[in-house]
């Protein structure tokens, strides 16, 4: 198996807070992997200390031959690295189409990217509402905004924080649908979850991390196969 | 008829140089959420720049044109050069710093300004179509004016062109709204900040050109636009370009009538508009809550109580400041007066600031009220000294309880551009107000009856004050107050009444600055209108910050350190730039201030 990004010896954390302590990962190439925890135990951290918002402490990240630790974010996203936040931070002051516009860059190889059309094909209840203020589309739309915003600029790896939050059961279908998609296009994928039931329709592989250090790595069918693990390690 | 109409043009003419100055601070202040203060610096750049091209063109409208163009490029590449060089090094520091930097800024520049072109006012010879006419309902009106009111409008709507129809423009909307989501989509900050930096710049030296055929290019615009500047972007809504033309327009021409109508309270009405607008609308007329970007927090550190080694220094200190007049002789009895009053001074602010949490660019505004409160007890009611001492520190707190009960409620900038307003309300009073504060010629011959006796008087007033504030810090009221601070929902939701307690720290901190400005109106003999200016306000900012925000300590080693620099770069040539170079030097390599930093080193 290669991995697209690996980190280790990672160390984050928040003024005197050290919240990730040691963390070593490894993202399969072309695999949607699960990063399970707790409430509070350091996932949103972990991603946005992958996507360089969060400085790591100490520790390595490689990402495609890069080392990325220590670099600024927009360097990291120029890499290929695509970041959709848990509060999903779309430009509310903006139309959804200009959403679009920020995200957008030109791949690096010069190889075609995607398009706005191709997204409005992918996202259609977008392209109703692509001149829209951002700020008044539903919940659902402001997702998927986010996650397409987001492949605008043509990502190898997405970052998802707690994609499903707050989101209606067809509506997480959809979504289940449209990111298995993705993947099979060839996009690796990291999806912060607290939702077990979300994340075992969606991810090959699972990662746990409990206070600060990763605790069980494995397959998704192996998680799945053994609950006492889910319900030691994640409390459910 | 004519003449509402004529005054109406007056004053739009006048909201066009306003608006291109004030959309330049606003559109920087949304994407950096950098106060910069060097705006106005800018804008007189730019006056003088213009000058100095327009005078060596042809005197026909084409030329003068691209003349004007030409200027406006210029200082946009000024202001690239000072966010590369500067400004990019401080966007993480707490706001107060960059506002200082800022400041440093403002100095630097002004001596550079005096030194390139000298200290006279520079007027531009109007060639004759700059001097044309237009008859407009029967009076003579200027042509030019008429060409000014067109181009703030046209700048507003070239403007928003850009920022909706171009990707750049998009970049620099999203980024107002969330600059860290922009960086992580991939988006150069670098550039975009640099870019925002030099358009904002640009609008700054067109405004600063376009105002000289009214006036002239002089030393003294730097302050007197930021000023006007900060008003309007507040305003309007900091971060709005559209709510920067209707305040332009509103302030523009509110003065042209108020220069008619009420000839003498131009600058209080601009303010009392202010004050009003923030009061209804705490955001400005089209500003939206965007929450603070950060805090301050990490600069704060928690208020330690004395260590062995500041109370032996304190105690050194004290017995130095006590033998002063009998070791030194009359002037350093003078220089220490002065060191313990900006002592007290820098404390009163750190108690609001600090602990207190409230910025505040107006402090000066108490020390005045004090300072001219004691002066006028004096001369007109021929108060005894302790009883004008003792009345200052009241009329001041009386004051800033009133002032605080509209204002306390309100976070950040807004609640400093606020104290900023009411400062410059009671400086126009004390300037525009002659028959009872003898404007400029202030107030004088209040001098104490034995200079000695009084110097001790004076000690032990500033020090008994800086104790008392220690002594309240460290009751379970200070402590309320910093739980305040640092959780404001929490402290809440323990049953702390947090307006209570910032209005009581804004009251005390009122009242001491006033304290503060009686004892330096009888140590100098007299009040003027200097100590209620803006620059006095940011010597008792720099104090603070200088010594450190995190402890009383600070303010206190920060007004000795101050003074000290002071007393000993105003004896030489261009003190301001030396001043503002060690500003800008402190903030960039002792951001915790001179006490944190040796705090660290310990
Ligand atoms: N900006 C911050 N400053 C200080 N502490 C923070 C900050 N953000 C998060 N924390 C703390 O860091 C820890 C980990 O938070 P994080 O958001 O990474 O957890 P999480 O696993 O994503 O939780 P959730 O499932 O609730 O999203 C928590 O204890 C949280 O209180
Ligand atoms: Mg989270």
């Amino acid at each position: 198996m290669t991995y697209l990004l690996e980190a280790s010896q990672l160390s984050a954390g928040y003024g005197r807070a050290t919240i990730l302590d040691g963390i070593a990962l490894a993202l399969p190439t072309g695999a949607i992997t699960a990063l399970l925890g707790r409430n509070g135990a350091g996932k949103s951290t972990l991603i946005k200390t992958l996507i360089g918002l969060l400085p790591p402490r100490a520790g390595t990240i490689r990402f495609a031959g890069h080392e990325i630790a220590s670099l600024p974010p927009w360097r990291i996203a120029r890499l290929g690295i695509g970041y959709v936040p848990e509060e999903r931070r779309i430009f509310t002051d903006l139309t959804v189409a200009e959403n679009l516009m920020v995200g957008a860059r030109a791949r690096d190889d010069g190889r075609p990217g995607w398009t706005t059309a191709q997204i409005f094909a992918l996202f259609p209840n977008l392209a109703e509402r692509a001149h829209a203020s951002a700020r008044q589309i539903s919940g659902g739309e402001q997702q998927m905004l986010a996650i397409a915003r987001t492949l605008m600029g043509n990502p190898r790896l997405l970052l998802l924080d707690e994609p499903s939050e707050g989101l209606a059961p067809v509506i997480v279908d959809e979504m289940i649908a449209m990111l298995r998609r993705l993947r099979d296009g060839g996009i690796t994928m990291l999806v912060a979850e607290q939702n077990l039931a979300f994340a075992g329709r969606l991810a090959d592989h699972a990662i746990i991390i409990e206070t600060g250090q990763v605790t069980w790595t494995g397959t998704m069918a192996a998680l799945q196969s053994a609950p006492e693990i889910a319900a030691l390690r994640l409390g459910v | 008829m004519s003449f509402f109409l004529t005054q109406t043009l007056t004053g739009l003419a006048s909201a066009s140089s306003l608006f291109l100055v004030a959309a330049g601070l606003t559109v920087i202040f949304g994407v950096t959420r950098v106060v910069n203060f060097a705006h106005g610096s800018l804008c007189m750049l730019g006056a003088f720049i213009g000058w100095s091209i327009l005078t060596r063109l042809p005197r026909d409208p084409a030329w003068f044109a691209l003349g004007v163009l030409g200027t406006a490029a210029a200082t946009a590449l000024i202001g690239a050069a000072l966010e590369i060089g500067l400004l990019r090094r401080i966007y993480r520091a707490p706001e107060l710093f960059q506002l200082l930097a800022t400041f440093g800024v403002v100095l630097v520049l002004a001596d550079a300004t005096l030194w390139l072109w000298g200290p006279n006012d520079l007027p531009l010879p109007r060639p004759p179509w700059l001097r044309q006419f237009v008859m407009i309902a029967g009076s003579r009106f200027p042509l030019f004016d008429l060409v000014l009111i067109a181009i703030g409008p046209l700048v507003l709507a070239g403007l928003l062109l850009v920022f909706h129809r171009t990707r750049w423009g998009v970049l620099v909307r999203a980024a107002t709204q969330d600059r860290d989501m922009v960086a992580a989509l991939g988006v150069d900050q670098r550039l975009l900040f640099t870019s925002v930096f030099a358009l904002g710049a640009g609008l700054a030296g067109l405004g600063g050109v376009l105002a000289l055929p009214a006036g002239s290019a002089n030393l003294q615009i730097d302050l007197a636009v930021i000023t006007e500047a900060f008003v309007i972007v507040v305003v309007g809504g900091l971060g709005s370009i559209g709510g920067a033309y209707l305040a332009a327009v509103l302030i523009g021409v509110l003065q042209a009538f108020g220069v008619v109508v009420l000839p003498g309270a131009t600058l209080v009405l601009v303010f009392v508009v202010m004050a009003v607008v923030l009061v209804v609308r705490p955001y400005g007329l089209l500003g939206r809550d965007r929450g603070e970007s950060r805090t301050d927090a990490e600069a704060v550190t928690l208020q330690r109580p004395a260590g062995l080694w500041q109370i032996t220094a304190a105690g050194i200190g004290l017995a130095l400041f006590l033998a002063a007049p009998l070791l030194f002789g009359p002037f350093a009895m003078a220089i220490a007066t002065e060191m313990l009053v900006a002592m007290l001074f820098a404390a009163s602010l750190h108690v609001m600031m600090g602990p207190g949490g409230m910025p505040s660019f107006g402090h000066a505004a108490w020390f005045g009220i004090g300072a001219y409160g004691a002066a006028l007890l004096a001369q007109n009611l021929a108060t005894p000294m302790p009883l004008a001492l003792a009345g200052a520190p009241i009329l001041a707190g009386l004051a800033a309880f009133a002032v605080g009960a509209f204002i306390v409620r309100l976070s950040g900038v807004y609640l400093a551009m606020l104290t900023l307003a009411f400062a410059q309300i009671v400086w126009a009073v004390a300037v525009q107000f002659v028959g009872l504060t003898g404007g400029d010629n202030g107030v004088l011959g209040v001098w104490p009856a034995d200079p000695r006796g009084f110097y001790y008087v004076a000690l032990g007033l500033c020090v008994g004050g800086v104790l008392i504030l220690r002594r309240v810090l460290f009751s379970p009221f200070g402590f309320a107050l910093r739980a305040g601070r640092d959780a404001p929902a929490r402290a809440a939701a323990s049953g702390i009444d947090m307006t209570a307690h910032r209005l009581a720290a804004f009251t005390l901190s009122g009242a001491t600055a006033g304290l503060a400005g009686a004892i330096f109106t009888y140590s100098k003999g007299s009040a003027f209108p200097t100590y209620i200016s803006v620059s006095h306000s940011v010597d008792a900012l720099i104090m603070v910050l200088l010594g450190g925000i995190g402890s009383l300590a600070g303010p206190i080693i920060g007004a000795i350190a101050y003074t000290g620099l002071f007393d000993l770069l105003l004896a030489t040539d261009f003190w301001r730039a030396r001043l503002g170079a060690i500003i800008i030097a402190l903030v960039l390599f002792f951001p915790a201030g001179l006490a944190g930093w040796a705090e660290r080193r310990r």
